[in-house]
């Protein structure tokens, strides 16, 4: 009876709370609103912040990937056209008898060398013989028929010669500490060289490259 | 829209649907709070808290059909009203009662108007009146009262006896208005 009269109780206290209330329902809603807020927005904000930096770091890495792309590009297309060019006309030109047996010449001696201009070959001799010495070789790549690409880190002087070592040698310096060295067509043979440290800066005066020619 | 479907949304922090949510149940908990608490502004304070709590911890929330939400919300409602009233009421002092009590017969008094009854639970003491509420409207027996409420069981016993007491006592009178 008592059990049942509480029950009767309850149910009429349950329903007098479903009756309008009067209150400052605005005012606690935006109370809540407040405070849930700031969750949201620092949450937001993390997001933000996260996604920002993911990009930046996904823009460095594209960026510096570019960019030492392009430089190895372009370092490997004037290396392989120099060094091209002058296996080219080496083909087909006669060997030519004024260099010594261990020297370095420029890049634009290489090139004078090969319209036969003794005299400037002969002065480049004079300025070259005393900047390099070419030491024992540090390695020697196999001989290929195919294109050749070795990067060796250094300072090295690159010489390449084919099998029988009586054709010219021709070797390639990137001043950035770096060899390339490409050969197409024919069967060379790519001798490394270690070279005094500051010879290349202090005796060329074209930073990009020198050839060396030793037989 | 269906309570799960509003509960999914609440879950996903959508302001929209937590403002729904609400709209929906915000008067009948204010009534539930204001039924413990009895002073309008520190009620809205206390449901201020309680639907911050139920949005922080809606995804914790599993629906057991129609109502549970409700059921759940109002859970939440009265543990905060409860906590608020132990930082400012000793539910010890109330004298315990020796011995086997016959509690009041009140079956006069549920013959009143849900309004009525609500009104004069409301006017209840602190002690009364929490006692009152959560043993005869929630249906809380008087161990788990006293392990809410930290007090023995015959406190808790006491209280409801003289809190239907008064409720005849002010039914005879035709209403009472007492202090907190």
């Amino acid at each position: 009876m008592e059990h049942n009269t509480d029950n009767i109780i309850g149910n009429k206290v349950r329903d007098a709370e479903k009756m309008t209330a009067s209150f400052k329902h605005a005012d606690v809603w935006n109370k809540i609103h407040a405070e849930l807020r700031p969750q949201t927005t620092s949450m937001m904000h993390y997001y933000v912040a996260a996604s920002l930096l993911v990009l930046v770091i996904t823009l460095a890495g594209y960026f510096i990937n570019e960019s030492q792309g392009k430089r190895r590009d372009r370092q490997l297309g004037l290396m392989e056209h120099t060094v091209e060019k002058y296996v080219r006309q080496r083909s087909t030109a006669p060997p030519v008898n004024c260099y010594d047996n261990s020297r370095v010449i420029t890049n634009t001696e290489v090139c004078q060398s090969n319209h036969r201009t003794r005299k400037t070959v002969s002065d480049a001799n004079a300025e070259v013989r005393q900047s390099v010495e070419i030491q024992t070789p540090l390695a020697t790549l196999h001989e290929t028929d195919a294109i050749v690409k070795e990067e060796v880190i250094l300072p090295v002087v690159a010489t390449v010669s084919d099998n029988n070592s009586v054709e010219p040698i021709i070797g390639v310096i990137i001043p950035q500490k770096k060899i390339i060295a490409v050969v197409k067509e024919r069967k060379f043979k790519i001798r490394l060289f270690k070279i005094p440290d500051n010879s290349i800066e202090q005796k060329n005066t074209d930073p990009t490259m020198i050839f060396a020619r030793i037989n | 829209m269906k309570e799960i479907d509003l509960v999914k949304q609440c879950q996903r922090n959508d302001a929209r649907a937590q403002e729904q949510l609400y709209a929906q149940h915000a008067g009948s908990l204010y009534r539930l709070a204001f039924r413990y608490i009895k002073i309008q502004a520190d009620a809205e304070d206390v449901l201020m808290t309680a639907f911050i709590k139920v949005f922080r911890n809606i995804a914790t929330f599993r629906s057991e059909g129609d109502g549970s939400l409700l059921g759940w919300m109002r859970k939440i409602v009265i543990n905060e009203s409860l906590m608020w009233l132990r930082q400012r009421h000793n539910f010890n002092l109330t004298e315990a009662l020796d011995g086997a009590i016959a509690e009041p017969d009140l079956q006069q008094f549920s013959t009143l108007e849900a309004d009525e009854i609500y009104k004069m639970i409301s006017d209840l003491p602190t002690g009364y009146r929490t006692i009152f509420n959560l043993h005869v409207v929630e249906g809380y027996s008087h161990h788990e009262i006293a392990g809410m409420l930290s007090i023995t069981e015959n406190t808790s016993r006491s209280q409801l006896f003289k809190a239907k007491t008064l409720l005849k006592k002010m039914l005879s009178q035709g209403g009472f208005q007492y202090g907190t």
